[in-house]
């Protein structure tokens, strides 16, 4: 991952000391949890102390896909496997809805307490998530700070460029010609700062293809992609490389997929660092 | 020209306008030439001449490539069920191409992509070759070529796995089932001079095809040096497979379905099948892209999806047949 300039960071980390360090944990909290999936392995070490946290996925120490994943290295990761996982003796497993679905029925056929953690699309279904894996293990105070923290920053960095991109025309790119329409948390960011998502306006449900007819077509102000190293070793990302493009030319703006994957307070790192990518091209 | 022969041409003609005017986006073509004839920047223009332009192209020659080795094959390796994808040539091919790409080889020069996938494609036929010599049957030849798909199609995907690159793996669909969309004129441009050169070399061998069809002794005294024929029908299968591949992944049943379907038309002679293989295939390849692009659904389909849609049933029939 390429080195980014994002000044939100630092504030982040000092916040997330200042909740660890206050253990708030509610009586008869779970005490030995384990997660099978990167969005709640993140949840959990913004929440929870880290004894308490028994195992995380493999992914969660990946910063490709972990926004913390300094912070899991010293954690044992396990691939989602029942085995792995019913060695631990958790009383609670946290996993997506969407990952691990034969592992998480066969724990529950084993009487494990398992909680699924579904899809965030909108900025209050991410807020939602963090203050529900808050309630599953018992650190709703956490949550709160969390919450109200990335809230605030949310609504400042909105204020700053509603007025600089309102009505402008974005585009989320990803690879293999895949864009965010509606349903996304891309599309809500969009929308939440007054832009039009292209994608959305071409059809596009969910992650999809986007045809570069349509693309071009649409002809977007911004398009917005992971950082470049990422995405440069691919037969099958033409859009980004496509010469029909250059005639076009979008300002191009770079925020990491990993901070709308899954719910967390990177959500506010992502419309700073626009806010700071859109100041620095006017 | 047979008539059949022109109408092949005719009907490879209007496919390649229709798919000219199938796309995305509902542009109008006359304006898009009209911008184009008066030098005015326009999307139209862009959508044509960037987009549709190269994908049409490259339909046209990846079909022409692959039906034409694939008669190729089946005329050297005198059996009919040979072809680039059954007998793992078109997947060696995406192997080596995969592994040059998702290392970061291919950045060092232009050529290095469609050379490995050459090269992939190359040692398969070599490696046939001396099966077929050491087999006893035309189905063991087969069986072979089957064992050398999955084996090559596995190490693709073992190798898209282990690529530093965290999206390589959903772009084995791409390389398994290929496709033509979003290519750009630089991919066209890239592959020509190899599908010129595979193109010509086979058509240098189509004599010795016939003759080769009577039997290697017959073709002999006929006086054919069948060593060098046989160097020319490899390196010409190379480089129009390789360069198919490199371009536009492994796309199916195209090399199986083409000679087959011409072959009544043409007597069974090897070498005028390769003449008629050429639009035969850039039919076929066309065909399969329009109905991509104009089949109801969230999202396009993969070249190869539609070419086997039509090219397995056809298959089983085929195997039914020649039981018979």
């Amino acid at each position: 991952m390429p080195a980014m300039n994002i000044p939100s960071r630092s504030c982040l980390s000092l916040l997330l000391l200042l909740t660890l360090s206050v253990p708030t944990m509610a009586q008869g909290a779970p005490a030995r949890i384990v997660s099978m999936n990167v969005c709640t392995d993140q949840l959990l070490l913004l929440l929870v102390e880290p004894a308490r946290i028994k195992s995380l996925s493999y992914f969660a120490a990946d910063p490709a896909y972990s926004n913390l994943a300094a912070r899991a290295q010293a954690l044992p990761a396990n691939r989602g496997q029942a085995d792995e996982v019913m060695v631990l003796q958790p009383d609670l497993v946290l996993t997506s809805a969407f990952s691990a679905s034969f592992t998480a029925s066969v724990l529950q056929r084993l009487h494990q307490r398992v909680e699924r953690l579904g899809f965030a699309s909108t900025r209050q279904q991410v807020f939602a998530q963090i203050a529900q894996v808050a309630a599953w293990t018992g650190n709703p105070d956490q949550a709160a700070i969390l919450i109200e923290t990335a809230r605030a920053r949310i609504a400042e960095a909105s204020r700053q460029l509603q007025p600089l991109v309102a009505g402008k025309k974005a585009v989320f790119l990803s690879s293999n010609g895949v864009a965010f329409g509606t349903g996304t948390l891309q599309d809500d960011f969009l929308r939440s700062i007054g832009m039009r998502n292209v994608a959305a306006e071409a059809g596009v449900a969910g992650p999809a293809p986007l045809p570069l007819e349509l693309l071009l077509a649409a002809a977007p102000d911004f398009v917005i992609s992971e950082p470049r190293g990422a995405l440069d070793q691919q037969q099958a990302h033409p859009l980004l490389q496509h010469p029909a493009l250059r005639h076009l030319h979008p300002h191009s703006l770079v925020l990491p997929e990993r901070w709308f994957d899954c719910a967390g307070p990177w959500l506010a790192d992502a419309y700073a660092s626009m806010a700071e990518q859109v100041r620095v091209l006017r | 020209m047979k008539p059949a022969l022109l109408g092949l041409y005719v009907l490879v003609a209007g496919l390649w306008l229709l798919e000219l005017a199938s796309g995305a986006s509902g542009i109008n073509l006359a304006a898009a030439l009209a911008d184009w004839w008066h030098n005015t920047a326009s999307v139209a223009r862009i959508i044509l001449f960037e987009v549709r332009l190269p994908r049409a192209l490259l339909a046209l020659l990846v079909g022409a490539a692959l039906a034409s080795s694939g008669a190729a094959l089946q005329g050297l390796l005198r059996n009919p069920l040979a072809s680039p994808d059954m007998l793992g040539v078109s997947q060696s091919a995406a192997l080596l191409a995969v592994c040059v790409l998702y290392f970061g080889y291919s950045r060092l020069a232009w050529f290095v992509l469609p050379l490995a996938a050459l090269c992939g494609a190359a040692l398969a036929v070599l490696l046939l070759l001396q099966l077929t010599r050491r087999l006893a049957s035309a189905q063991a030849l087969i069986l072979a070529g089957i064992a050398l798909t999955a084996l090559t199609s596995a190490l693709t995907t073992f190798a898209l796995d282990y690529a530093p690159n965290p999206y390589a793996l959903q772009e084995v669909y791409f390389w398994m089932l290929g496709s033509v969309a979003n290519r750009s004129n630089a991919e066209v441009l890239l592959a020509l001079p190899f599908f010129g050169v595979g193109t010509a070399l086979l058509l240098s061998c189509r004599r010795c095809l016939d003759a080769l069809s009577l039997g290697e002794d017959t073709a002999a005294t006929l006086g054919y040096p069948l060593s060098q024929y046989r160097w020319r029908l490899i390196v010409g299968v190379a480089c129009n497979v390789g360069a198919a591949v490199a371009v536009s992944g492994s796309i199916g049943f195209v090399g199986l379905i083409v000679p087959h379907v011409l072959r009544p038309l043409v007597q069974s002679q090897p070498g005028r099948l390769l003449w008629w293989s050429l639009p035969g295939g850039s039919v076929l390849v066309l065909l399969a892209d329009v109905l991509v692009q104009h089949l109801p659904g969230t999202q396009e389909l993969q070249l190869g999806v539609l070419t086997a849609l039509l090219g397995a049933p056809f298959f089983l029939y085929l195997l039914l047949k020649q039981r018979s």
